[in-house]
Parts: C-alpha cells; structure tokens; sequence
C-alpha cells in the first residue's frame, strides 16, 4: 500500500521543501550510536545518510601495542552480544597463522560455545526488532532465554558479556561439571520458547504487514554492498561459511543452511531476515545438541612457548558470526606484537546499503529496515 | 412503560436534587442556587474520581505490563508499589518548568489546557447510575464525541508550538488518524441511536432494560409483565452477530482514539522519541498522561453505555434470566483453563497454590457482584474495557500510519456501513 | 477473496497473541531478582576484584607484563628467593577483567585470585587502586653477639 515517493510527488501541485530530521545518536531505536541523517518530504524519506564513528575506539590501532594473547579481550568488545564468536574468530586467525592445532575436546567445546553465543546474539536481535516494531513483551521473553545462556556463560568462563575465553591452541577453561544437565534443560524449553515467539511476532498480521516487502534487497544489491551471514542469505544467496569453507569441526556437524524463500513477501525483505535468524536459532539449538553428545575427552588447550612470537607473513581469516563474516587481516613481522591488524566488521557493511535502499520508503519503514539489518555499532567502529 | 423506548421524560438530577430539598424547607426556596451548587459539587467529586482513577490506572497498567512480561512492576513503594503514582506525581511536580526558547510559549501553554478540559468535559453525560447523571443532555452521545475532539486541536496546539520536528510529525499523524478513527465510530454510534431513536445516554442505558419501569414517585422498579432477559437485552447481543461486530468495530476505533498501542504511532516511542509531547516535561507531562487516561476512561464508558448496558447488573444470581447461565459458565471455563495450565505444564505446588488463591478471589468477588450498586456495575465495565486496552498494548506490534488509514477507510467504515444497513433491515421488517 | 481472507488472519492472529500473554499475566514466574536484599548466586568461577596474597607472592612481574591495559603496578626489592614486593598496587578503574593476569600467575604461587566481589562503587576514584604492596623492606635484626647485653643497658640507665 506504500506509495513511492515519485508517484507522490505527481499528484501534488504544490512544491514543498524537505525536512531534514537527526535520528540519533541518541534514540531509542537506532541500535547503538548511530546517528541517520534523515532527508524526508511528509512521511516519505528523500535519502539516508549514516554517520559512524561515534563508538570508535582505536582497536586497530591497539592491536599493533599489545601482544596477540593481550588482544583477546579487545575481540570481546567488537560485537559486544557474540563475544565468543569474536573471540573464535581471533584465534582462528592467529593459529592459521602459526600453524597451530586444535584438540579436539577444545573444538567440541569452541563449536558450543559459539553456537549459544549465536542463539544469544539472535535472541537480543529479534527481542529489539519487536520493540522497534512496538511489541515490548517478546523483548523480555527473549531476555529471559538469554539469561539462561549467560548464566552457563558465567559458570563456565565466569563473565556474562566480554568473556576471553577462547586461546590459541584451544580454551581456557574445561566446562563444568553441571553444564551438561544445565545446557540440556535449556534446549529441552527452547522451542516452546520459539513458538511462542513465532505466535507473537512471525505469524502476526500486524508484524507481517510491517516486514513483508519492506526493504527488499535483491541477491544482486546484498553481494555488491558486501552484505554477509543472515542478511544476505535472507535474498536467497546460500553463503554460509561453515558450509563453504568448513572451519573447526562444522565439516562433521549437520545443520541446515537457512535461505531466505520469500515466505510472506518479495523475496530479501525484513521478514526474510527476521525468519532466517529464528531458523538459525533452531539450527544452532540442533549443532548444540550434536556435540553435547558427541563430546569427547582430552585435552582443553594445546601447549604454547610463554612468549609467542608468530611467523612472518600475512593472514586473513573470516569467521561466520551471527551478525555476519568477522574477518581478521593480520600482518606479522615475527615479534609478539602484530605489525598491522584489519578487522572487517559485519555490521559496518550492512549499515552502508541503508542508503540505497531507503528511497521512497516511510520513516517506520526505516525504522523497520533497520532493526531488520541487526547491527552492532561496536563492530561498525570498532 | 419503559420510558426509554418512548419519549415520557426521564427525571434528571436536578429533579432528583429537588425531591432531596424538599425536605429543607429554607433550601426548597432558593432551589436553584443550592441545586447549582450542589451540580457543581457532583462535577467536581466526579473530576477527582477520574484523576483518582487515573492515578489507579497507571499503576494498573505497570503492574499488569510487568506481570505479562514475568516481572513485578513497581514494588518497594507501599506495600507492593501502590503509592508509586503517588510519588511520582511529586516527583513529576518539583521537576524544573522548561520551556524551549524557541516555542511558541502561548501555544504551548494553552494546548495543555485544551487538551484536559476538552477530555473532562465529556464526563458529564455519563451515566454512572440510575440517578447520577450530572448532565442528561438529549444530545448526550453527540456532545461526547464533538467535544472529545477537542483533544486534537490542543494536540495539534501542543505539536506546533514545540517547535520541534518531531512533535510535528507526531501530531501531523495523531490529527489524521483521529479525524478518520472518528467515522467508524460515528457509525457504531448510529447503530445503536437508530434502534433507539435518541441520543440521550441514559435513555440508552434504560433501553437495554425493558423489564424496568418508573413509578409515580420517580422511582425505577422492576414490570413484572415484561419478560427480564437480562443480559440479552444489551445491545452487543442484540441482532446477533452485526451489533457485537459493531461493538468490537468500536473498540477498535476508540483504541486509535485513545492513541493506544497498536495505534500509538504518535508517541511511537522507538520511532518518534514521544511524538507530541516530547518537549513537555514534568508536570505538563504528567497532565499529558490524564489526558490520556481520560480519554480511554471515556470511549470505555462509551462503549459500556452503548453496548454493554451501562450501569445494568449482572444478574448473576438470577437463573431465570441467561445472565447467571452465562457468568457462571465463564467461571467454569476459567477453572478449567486453570487446570489444564497446570496440567501442562507442571506448575510447581507453590506457583499452583498461588493461581488456586487467585481463582479463590475472584469467585468471591463474584459472589459479591449480586449485591453491588450500579455505579459500580458501570465503573467495573469500563475498567474491563480499559483491562483489556492494556492486555492489547503489551501484545501487540504497530502497524505503520498507512496501515493504519487503511484499517479504518478500507475495512472499519465498509463494517460499519454494512453493520448498518442489515442491522436497519432487520429492524424494520422483522421486529 | 483476499480481502476477507486479510481481515479474518489480523483477528485470528491478534487473538492469538492475546492468548499468550494472558497465560504469563496469570502463571506468575516472576524473573525480578530483589536486589540488594537478594544477592546473586554467583559461580565459583566468577571474574569478580582482584586479590593478591602478598605471602604467596614472588614478585615475578608476570601478571603486571600480561595486562592489556596496565593496570599492576609493581615494585620490588630484591632478588630470587628473596625478593620482597614492596609496591603492589592494581588499578580496578582501568582493569578489563579479563582475567589474563590470573593465568600469568605461575602454578607454584598462585597468589593472584579474582573473588566473587563486584561492588566495588566508590566516592574518590584513588579508592579504586588496590594496595596490595608490603612497605619497605625491614632491615635485618643483627646477631646476639654485637648486641648490647640488656642486664648493663639497664645497669647503666639506673646509676646515670
């Protein structure tokens, strides 16, 4: 029922003058600091320009001071809701780039606590979309499942939200002996959890009519803006790196791949993304399971030299977070620190096609838009 | 016979006041000032009800957020968070009086007024109970919506004169949606006024009791000779099923109306920061709320004076009419809802205890229904209607402002008009 | 036709959300913890403040050297087996929690822990630093055979 802006603009004949609105960096649904300069005509939005930086915090700069073990807590901070996944992603990077090999206990364990972490990450994303969008009860449903995540989180690495938990050659600590029988109760109320989800938001018509074709981003437009993980699957292109280049044990583990089908809508539209991350999280619950009982015992962590000085060379390794591919370009002069570090942030690629799809679209569609895209302003700054 | 199917005259308060001076003789020669006077007294007990009820509905609200999303709301305020409002509207009071430099400082000011004596005025056509109305206008349903309008031009007032980008854009859309929402309930309102043929709100309510009749004192007592359906007399159940569906067509709008969740795009609070009333902080916030409150309060009793016999009881005792039939059905059904919660999902002794007390509550509650007066009768409707505005604000997503026209052009007034129509044909030739 | 179909899913599914949360408005599973008069219960594990048994401590500087962000300040007297820390200070405000420091430690000493405390709000941001340092080192206590012998130390006082 959304008219584009041109068809508007047709049938006045007055000539009006645009307004330009600040969204943020202090607003309630800008997921972050995240300042939009906003251009609109009456409701309907000319353009978007997105200003960044207000998170900055020199990581990469930080990372050519302190030493590549140092770094660990600084990944934590990036995506702040998947700290395990950054973390993983950096220790991926460095062992590939020295070589170093992982226990298989300790891959088990990584795999686990990524997966949760990514069930968690999703949660906070389909939690606050709701609120964008209105619904305020499913935000605290979901925060109540997270909680359950963070307290295993807790007894295993003792902290709830920068964990450091991951190391190279492994992790630091072995799971708890109640984890097992925590984490199972967990999963066993987890799709009661999700169907409740599904009544409230996914199924509702009101929610449906606010996400189906709104933000519609073709295959095309989401690979050449650089999208990745749920974002770009959502358009129907089945890019997921643990199927594509397979890291840590995820070539032995079966889950689907979710791709975006169109269910209720064009095909790449906010209700895509939002369905593919609650598929995701089932698929996550499902990789959990797989290796709560394929678990084997050993060692937890493979023993390094106390002053770990990597090879000389370059390395990028890239990672499939929950928000997107964390990659990690490391360049090595052979001493303890590294000589220059890139991160490649999934969130900063997905804030940049904000302007080329908000054209012709309403202020809450923007809105819509937004939360659909799930971005971290911690991972857009760095 | 029933005087409100006829034209007979219904005593009004001031009569009822006029019996009462009777008895004094000095008070029955200057009837008119002490009969002003003690109008105004009712206005006024009346307007501190509903700031009373106001205040009563704001914690309400919190509590029955929290209790929905598994929190507990405010709690460490009086024994269990009662005098939270209480204290907040302290806080509120000692706020600082801001006032952005660059607003229109008159407009500012006044839309506040507007705003709350547009939403007061409406209360006096209200018929809390057989007696009280403090105005039985013949025009009462009319005055109570032109007059609840008024709320949009203090609205407006308040978007403009804030000088803010975002407040307009809140009012802009607050105006749109309310001059449409305004149609389809113009149309459920016609529904009923055309069964009856008057717009008078108590005449409304005594239509939906046929059995009543007055007596030469000026009293309401029960026509033997007419057969007492009691609750099948109000007009949602009368012409099943086009008047429910004008009933919940109304609800509907009154919730755009009221600028409630899910039609709350004007103070969208993840979209707008809080649309109209953004600038307004401290005390003029606080009034913003009443107003808000009040105008729920109203379309409530709007709805309950229409559709849901107003100050009419429940005869829940009676088993000769199908009101008893009904309510204790309903009792029935909530145990069983009960029991199977628990049986699904093995509520712990403790949690279930809890639930069994709740449920023990409310049947005494019940029980004591039979003997409670009909001002209470009528409140108790109204708050049910503000319970489950409530209920459906925490449960449910915004539609967007197109969406939103679209519900009310493209499928509320279509409803409506065909509401009327069949619900006309029906009358005419099948009375 | 679509548009009845439209009318009755937005009832429909309305309703059904309305079931849900009427169901957890009734089934009280409160989440609210009543801070402060209920604490957590937190883990074994838990990343909490800081703390150093200066006993047990070697004063090998491993922890302060493991730190990301510098905040073990240490000073030292001595060397080897002897070596005594007279400065120990860790700065909470610029400490990351990482834990990091904990696992420089070495196994043989074990003296940097990091307890279940968390509240750590203070009025002066100099509280934040943790002293955990012993002073200066106190001079060794000479032998027997150079020390006056107290029988002529009190002779001498009671006749002068």
């Amino acid at each position: 029922m959304s008219q584009s802006i041109n068809q508007v603009l047709e049938f006045s004949p007055l000539k009006t003058d645009g307004m330009t609105i600040n969204m943020g960096p202090q607003h309630p649904s800008t997921h972050g600091v995240l300042r939009l300069i906003v251009t609109t005509d009456g409701e309907f939005i000319e353009s978007v320009e997105p200003v960044v930086g207000y998170l900055h915090r020199c990581k990469e700069k930080i990372g050519e001071n302190v030493t590549y073990a140092q770094f660990m807590p600084y990944t934590d901070r990036l995506d702040y809701l998947a700290g395990m996944n950054n973390n993983w992603a950096w220790a991926m990077a460095v062992e590939k780039l020295a070589g170093i090999k992982v226990p298989e206990r300790a891959e088990y364990i990584r795999v686990i606590m990524g997966e949760l972490n990514r069930i968690a990450s999703h949660l906070v994303a389909i939690g606050t979309y709701g609120l964008d969008l209105g619904a305020w009860s499913p935000l605290v449903y979901a925060f109540n499942e997270r909680e359950k995540i963070m307290d295993l989180f807790e007894k295993t690495c003792g902290a709830r939200l920068t964990y450091n938990y991951y190391r190279f050659g492994g992790v630091s600590k072995d799971l708890p002996d109640e984890f097992r029988e925590e984490c199972g109760k967990l999963l066993a109320g987890f799709d009661s959890f999700l169907d409740e989800i599904d009544t409230l938001l996914s199924e509702n018509y009101i929610f449906i009519k606010r996400t189906a074709n709104v933000g519609v981003f073709s295959a095309k437009l989401a690979l050449d803006y650089g999208l990745t993980g749920p974002n770009l699957r959502a358009s129907g292109v089945p890019r997921d790196l643990r199927r594509v280049a397979p890291y840590s044990i995820y070539d032995r583990l079966q889950f689907d791949v979710i791709v975006g089908h169109g269910t209720k809508g064009i095909l790449g539209d906010c209700w895509d993304r939002y369905d593919c991350r609650i598929k995701e999280m089932r698929q996550s619950a499902r990789i959990v399971r797989q290796c709560l009982k394929d678990l084997p015992e050993g060692e937890i962590k493979t023993k390094l030299p106390a002053v770990f000085r990597p090879p000389k060379g370059h390395v990028f390794f890239a990672a499939e977070n929950p928000k997107g591919e964390l990659g990690f370009y490391i360049v090595s002069d052979g001493s303890t620190k590294p000589a220059r570090l890139h991160i490649r942030g999934p969130s900063f690629h997905s804030v940049s096609i904000l302007p080329a799809v908000s054209h012709g679209v309403m202020i809450a569609d923007l809105v819509a838009i937004l939360g659909s895209i799930d971005i971290v302003l911690g991972e857009v700054d760095r | 016979m029933n005087p409100a199917l006829t034209s007979q005259h219904i005593p009004s308060l001031k009569e009822h006041f006029d019996w009462l001076f009777s008895y004094v003789p000095f008070v029955a020669n200057h009837s008119h000032l002490f009969g002003a006077i003690l109008l105004l007294v009712v206005a006024l007990i009346v307007l501190l009800g509903v700031a009373t009820y106001v205040m009563a509905g704001v914690y309400l609200e919190r509590k029955i957020a929290a209790h929905i999303q598994d929190r507990v709301g405010p709690f460490r305020v009086g024994w269990h968070g009662i005098l939270q409002l209480l204290v907040d509207g302290v806080k509120l009071a000692l706020k600082e009086d801001l006032c952005p430099a660059a607003a229109d400082k008159p407009l500012y000011v006044i839309a506040l007024g507007v705003v709350l004596c547009s939403a007061f005025a409406t209360f006096v056509v209200m018929p809390f109970s057989w007696a009280f109305t403090v105005a039985d206008m013949d025009i009462g349903v009319l005055y109570v919506v032109s007059i609840g309008t008024g709320v949009l031009v203090g609205v407006v007032m308040a978007g403009w004169g804030s000088n803010n980008k975002w407040s307009l854009l809140g009012a802009m859309r607050s105006v749109a949606v309310v001059i449409s929402y305004e149609i389809p309930i113009g149309l459920c309102l016609i529904v009923v006024t055309m069964l009856i043929g008057s717009l008078s709100t108590q005449r409304i309510v005594l239509s939906q009791a046929p059995y009543l009749m007055l007596s030469e004192a000026g009293r309401w007592i029960v026509n033997p000779e007419v057969s007492n359906w009691g609750m099948a007399h109000w007009f949602a159940f009368r012409y099943p099923p086009f008047l429910l569906i004008a009933a919940s067509c109304f609800f509907v709008a009154a919730l755009a109306e009221s600028n409630r969740t899910p039609f709350d795009l004007q103070e969208a609070e993840s979209e707008l920061v809080a649309g109209f009333h953004t600038e307004y902080s401290g005390l003029r916030w606080a009034y913003f709320m009443l107003a808000e409150y009040a105008d729920m309060l109203i379309l409530s009793m709007l709805s309950t004076t229409l559709f849901w016999g107003g100050w009419l009881p429940l005869q829940c005792m009676n088993f000769h009419t199908p009101d008893a039939f009904v309510f204790w059905g309903m009792v029935l059904v909530l145990i069983g809802y009960l029991a199977w919660l628990w049986t699904r999902w093995y509520i712990p002794m403790g949690e279930w205890m809890l639930i069994f007390v709740q449920a023990a509550i409310i049947g005494v509650l019940a029980l004591l229904l039979y003997f409670l007066p009909s001002v209470t009768w009528f409140i108790l409707k109204a708050l049910a209607h503000v319970f489950v505005m409530i209920w459906l604000r925490w449960t449910l997503p915004r539609p967007r402002i197109d969406q939103l026209m679209y519900l009310c052009w493209k499928v509320l007034i279509p409803i409506g008009f065909a509401n009327f129509l069949l619900v006309g044909f029906w009358h005419v030739y099948f009375p | 036709m679509q548009y009845i179909r439209d009318v009755w899913l937005g009832l429909k599914t309305c309703l059904l959300g309305m079931g849900i949360t009427i169901r957890h408005l009734f089934v009280e599973k409160n989440i609210t913890q009543f801070y402060p008069e209920e604490k957590p219960k937190l883990p074994t594990r838990f990343r909490g403040v800081l703390h150093c048994d200066i006993e047990k401590c070697g004063g090998c500087s491993l922890c302060a050297r493991a730190c990301p962000v510098g905040c073990i300040t240490m000073a030292t007297e001595g060397k080897g087996k002897d070596r005594w820390v007279t400065q120990y200070d860790i700065d909470l405000s610029k400490c990351m929690w990482c834990e990091l420091c904990v696992e420089a430690c070495p196994d043989s000493k074990r003296s940097l822990v990091m307890t279940r405390e968390y509240e750590i709000s203070v009025y002066n941001q100099e509280d934040l630093v943790l002293h955990f340092g012993r002073g200066p080192k106190p001079k060794d206590v000479p032998s027997a055979d150079v020390l006056p012998d107290p029988a002529c130390v009190a002779a001498d006082r009671a006749t002068s």
